[in-house]
């Protein structure tokens, strides 16, 4: 689905992201994990377009992507959820879901609205309300329904998990697992390595711009360094 | 002043205002959207004029036909200026893009100077929109209460085009956030185009008023009216649609009462304008409405 092959990336003459060659499989989940700091965002930016690279490929779908502009590149369906949700404050729930399907038909239009509210009863409640009024627990239910209005055959997700209280981390990483389910291919990006691994099927380990570990979930978990180094052991 | 005195000067304020709001809302979007100041946004008046110009006297178009071509050609232009003045500069430096803005103001003045000459070309005003009437001892030209008409129109239909529609939502998006509005898959550059030529269109309909309001025709007509609007959107909050309506009217009609009041100040009205900004953004740094960036809807 998404392969990355020798990434380089830099701001001006500090480099953030150096020689990253990474693999997203159709259908898994993939955990990139690193401290604050690591390049995990310049990544997603990159990925997306926001950012160009030094060097290297990025290859989404079968075609490179490197060379596009973000809107085209989203519309070959890819979707991210950006690091800080990033919704429109001033709009209200509804037409924040809306400009996630901007160019779907009207009638698929309405029928994903009311996937999206079974999904996050909780959105169904407040369509009328401005986003900026939700709580942050809700605004990242509302980044994540917005993200997949647009039927993307992979999500990305830049620490979908930050600044929420616990109970809401669990709710939101059970709903990516359902989302996976479904059929969407995610790239996770985490600080917090023990729930990422825990739902993904393989993970990478990001430090200071280079890639050093990677495996299959289980083993990373069970990994004597990133035990130390990220698991808090 | 009688009452009747203040009623006329008031119907004139209006009149004014309205035309002051139509050109302002041009800025406020585009500052909106890319956080500049298009100061070629005055000229389009000029331009709208002079097509007009073209259409009835030249090719003897009806006036309908002429004005909708008039302001077609206008939003036109309104996008290429994006396109070849704006675009290239969208990582650059915000000072290039104002240095470009006002490039292409003295570009356009000048082309227009070269070609169609420094002397004024009289506007053919169509009969529907000439003549006047008498109201309870008011002397009432037509297009004073035309002028607010057709504004009031146009600002609604506007309106609902931010407010109701797709296309508004993702303007009032793009104006919020750039990055998130282009990570929906959004075409950003096709709403930055349509922006232009909204604008371009309205500042059209401003200049085909105005040349029919004061009947003469030169390269720099857009100069003045184009300032003014300028000062309008600032006063009302530049960035907020609703802001620029209000900013419009309050400075046209206190521009016209000023010199209703007090004639001998006549020769200070173009001043005035900057004296009523100054005063304003004293008091209230982000004007009447304050700066809102398109987030409150009209
Ligand atoms: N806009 C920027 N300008 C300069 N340096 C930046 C910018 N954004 C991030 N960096 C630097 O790039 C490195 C990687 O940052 P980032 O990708 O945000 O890391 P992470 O998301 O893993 O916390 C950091 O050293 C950070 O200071
Ligand atoms: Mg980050």
């Amino acid at each position: 689905m998404l392969k990355i092959i020798n990434l380089s990336a830099a701001y001006g003459s500090i480099p953030a992201l150096q020689d990253v060659s990474l693999h997203v499989p159709a259908g898994q989940i993939v955990a990139l994990i690193g401290a604050n700091g690591a390049g995990k965002t310049t990544l997603m930016r990159t990925i997306t377009g926001l950012q160009s690279p030094q060097t290297g490929k990025i290859i989404f779908r079968n075609r490179e992507i490197q060379h596009l502009a973000t809107p085209e590149i989203m519309r070959r369906g890819l979707a991210l959820c950006p690091e800080g949700r990033r919704i429109f404050p001033n709009l209200t729930v509804q037409e924040n879901l809306i400009l996630g399907g901007y160019y779907s038909p009207d009638r698929r239009l309405r029928r994903d609205l009311a996937e999206i509210y079974q999904l996050f009863p909780r959105l169904a409640e407040r369509q009328q309300q401005r986003a900026g009024t939700l709580s942050g627990g809700e605004q990242q239910m509302l980044a994540l329904g917005r993200a997949l209005m647009s039927r993307p055959h992979m999500l990305l997700l830049d620490e979908p998990s930050l600044g929420l209280a616990p109970l809401l981390v669990q709710e939101v990483f059970k709903t990516l697992a359902r989302i996976n389910r479904r059929g969407t291919t995610i790239l996770l990006v985490e600080q917090n390595a023990a729930a990422a691994l825990k739902l993904a099927h393989y993970g990478y380990v990001l430090e200071t711009g280079r890639l050093s570990f990677e495996g299959p979930s289980h083993d990373l978990l069970h990994h004597p360094k990133v035990r130390s180094a990220y698991l808090g052991e | 002043m009688t009452w009747a005195g203040f009623a006329q000067q008031l119907i004139n304020g209006i009149s004014l205002g309205s035309l002051y709001a139509l050109v302002a809302i041009g800025y406020t979007m585009v500052y909106g959207i890319l956080r500049l100041i298009n100061f070629a946004h005055g000229d389009f008046l000029m331009v709208a004029a002079y097509l007009g110009i073209f259409g009835l006297a030249m090719f003897s178009l009806p006036w309908p036909v002429a004005f909708l071509a008039a302001l077609a050609i206008t939003g036109l232009l309104g996008a290429l200026l994006e396109r070849g003045a704006y675009r290239p500069l969208r990582r650059a430096p915000r000072l290039s893009l104002l240095i470009s803005a006002i490039g292409a103001s003295f570009l356009l003045e000048n082309l227009a100077l070269v070609f169609l000459g420094g002397r004024p070309l009289p506007f053919p005003t169509p009969a529907v929109f000439a003549g006047s009437f008498q109201v309870a001892g008011l002397y009432i030209p037509r297009l004073s209460l035309l002028i607010p008409g057709i504004t009031l129109i146009l600002l609604a239909a506007l309106f609902v085009l931010v407010s109701h529609t797709r296309t508004g939502m993702a303007l009032r998006a793009l104006a919020h956030d750039w990055e998130a509005t282009a990570l929906l898959g959004i075409n950003v550059n096709r709403l930055i185009s349509l922006t232009f030529i909204l604008g371009s269109i309205l500042a059209g309909v401003g200049g085909l008023l105005w040349a029919m309001k004061y009947p003469q025709v030169n390269p720099f007509l857009g100069v003045l009216p184009g300032l003014k609007a300028f000062i309008a959107a600032v006063l009302g909050g530049i960035g907020n649609l609703a802001g620029a309506v209000v900013g419009g009217l309050v400075l046209g009609i206190l521009e016209v009462l000023l010199v209703a009041w007090f004639p001998a100040w006549s020769g200070y009205r173009d001043a005035f304008a900057f004296v009523l900004l100054i005063i304003v953004l004293l008091a209230s740094p982000t004007g009447l409405l304050g700066e809102s960036i398109m987030e409150d809807k009209l």
